[in-house]
């Protein structure tokens, strides 16, 4: 017990140990203020209990961050799933628009931004186009993937049981993709996670962390861009260990691996 | 029972893998299939399960063309490709299902198929959690359920150790004892083919894909062990080594003319 908390602890007090050596070195070598993790979480408490920055409360910025996370990723994402489940089950529709996604999965999030003000102009829409971009070509690419797996195994199967279309989508192809969904989902939210904060830095959004990040430069708060770099890894943390490792654990000892083999 | 009229089929623009193939299975009788790799044992196979249209001829069963896949044609894979998001039950009832049955009428005739192949105690078990030999079980009884016209037969046990593939083997026996059903049964394995067939078709590469058409006769269930089935495998070995690859003989002779 005593053991695993040490392992599991260990890497993150050597994180701590180097951040607060690359502190001291920097405000000796370069005498400038570099703020020390103790001094990172004063900060966050301070904004924590309500202290504004940026002009808004913390939770403010939290909260817009993550509704714009929440919309720009959702539309990507269905419209990635619905995609790719078109697309594995049209063979004419993956050749005539296969390719187009593959282009897009290769144009990084932040290239997005002049196209996104020409069409959004400045503000939210933007900034949520700009998400679902990020969004759209994993989801859709991995998607299509899982149903072009099942085609030779479970779909065959299933027809020659004598499945209707019906069937053969509710019963077979969405329970059988499921894992490449959950997959896809979480590429796609690692992906607009990182375009989001670089979206709210370029894109002028008025609130968010990514906007507060870049803003801390004009009053030299630094200490605050800190503390919300803590925050946007704390959410990474959660939203991995809260929802997707479980959910991943569950499908996987539900499907194959396991003392299975993969289809 | 199923005919093939002068069947062609190629992929693609490659080489024809069955060229003007006739042949025709009678009803109620089991037919093993034995052949070297690719010569077009698995095409014929997804032909008559309608999983693709010949490239020219027509494929008839009782009369009425081969169109599309259906549950009068059972299919057992090599994997047992049962559905690893539902029970052993829910498995075998999909099928049934499919066919209008009502939820508890499925359960029940679902229940008695399970029973035949000894897999009942397992009913409500994920796949994932059942050996090989299991899966496969579950893999027929989920076919013999729908009672099909024709079952086909991919190499079901080759992936199965020995011994359980010889335990399959005999039940199998019984089971079409039982019920009498039309079996393509397709292998790379001449005691398997010496043990079930009551006839063997040995493939050949195309042009000329029909190499042996041979009747066995003797009575089953057969011994392994005795003298009439070593005449039969001798005589089908004997056979496959005049193709120009002979997994029959050993496994060891690669493709030699190929």
């Amino acid at each position: 017990m005593i053991r695993r908390l040490t392992i599991t602890l260990l890497p993150f007090l050597l994180f701590l140990l180097l951040w607060q050596a690359t502190a001291l070195l920097v405000e000796q070598i370069r005498m400038v203020p570099f703020p020390t993790p103790w001094q990172t979480l004063e900060r966050l408490g301070q904004l924590a209990a309500g202290e504004p920055l940026s002009d808004a409360p913390l939770y403010r910025h939290v909260g817009d961050s993550l509704l714009r996370w929440l919309t720009g990723f959702g539309s990507g994402a269905v419209a990635g799933l619905l995609y790719g489940l078109a697309a594995g089950m049209f063979n004419r529709l993956e050749q005539a628009t296969g390719q187009i996604v593959h282009l897009l999965q290769l144009i990084p999030g932040l290239a997005w931004v002049p196209i996104a003000i020409l069409i959004f102009g400045i503000g939210e829409p933007a900034t949520i186009f700009m998400i679902a971009m990020a969004a759209f070509p994993p989801v859709a690419m991995t998607v299509l993937a899982g149903v072009r797996q099942l085609d030779g195994t479970y779909l065959r199967a299933a027809r020659m049981l004598g499945a209707g279309k019906r069937a053969l989508f509710f019963q077979i192809l969405l329970p059988g993709a499921l894992p490449a969904i959950l997959s896809g989902l979480r590429l796609g939210m690692g992906n607009s996670w990182r375009v989001l904060l670089a979206a709210e830095m370029v894109v002028g959004t008025g609130t968010g962390l990514g906007y507060s990040i870049v803003e801390s430069r004009w009053t030299l708060d630094y200490t605050a861009a800190f503390a919300c770099l803590v925050v946007i890894a704390l959410i990474g943390v959660l939203v991995e260990y809260g929802l997707f490792r479980p959910l991943d654990k569950r499908t996987r000892r539900h499907y194959y691996l396991e003392g299975g083999q993969a289809p | 029972m199923i005919e093939f009229r002068q069947i062609t089929k190629q992929y693609g623009n490659g080489p024809a893998t069955l060229q003007q193939l006739s042949l025709t299975f009678a009803e109620h009788r089991f037919t093993c299939v034995l052949g070297p790799s690719g010569c077009g044992k698995s095409t014929l196979l997804n032909l008559i399960a309608g999983f693709m249209a010949p490239s020219s001829g027509q494929v008839l069963l009782q009369g009425q063309p081969v169109r599309k896949p259906g549950p009068d044609r059972g299919v057992v894979f090599q994997d047992a490709t049962l559905f690893p998001w539902m029970s052993v039950l829910d498995n075998v009832r999909f099928g049934l299902r499919q066919q209008g049955l009502d939820n508890n009428r499925s359960t029940a005739v679902a229940r008695e198929y399970l029973a035949l192949v000894g897999m009942l105690p397992q009913a409500d078990a994920l796949p994932i959690r059942l050996s090989g030999g299991m899966r496969q079980r579950v893999a027929i009884a989920r076919i013999l359920a729908l009672r099909p016209k024709v079952l086909l037969m991919d190499e079901p046990f080759s992936a199965l150790d020995a011994n359980s593939r010889e335990r399959l083997q005999d039940e199998l026996l019984s089971i079409c004892a039982a019920c009498p059903t039309t079996v393509v049964y397709i292998t790379h394995n001449v005691d398997e083919a010496a043990f079930l067939a009551e006839r063997v078709i040995i493939m050949a590469p195309a042009p000329n894909n029909l190499h042996a058409d041979i009747p066995l006769s003797s009575p089953r269930p057969r011994l392994r062990s005795s003298q009439e089935f070593c005449r039969v495998t001798g005589q089908l070995r004997a056979e496959l080594d005049r193709l120009p690859c002979c997994i029959g003989v050993s496994g060891a002779k690669e493709c030699l003319g190929r």
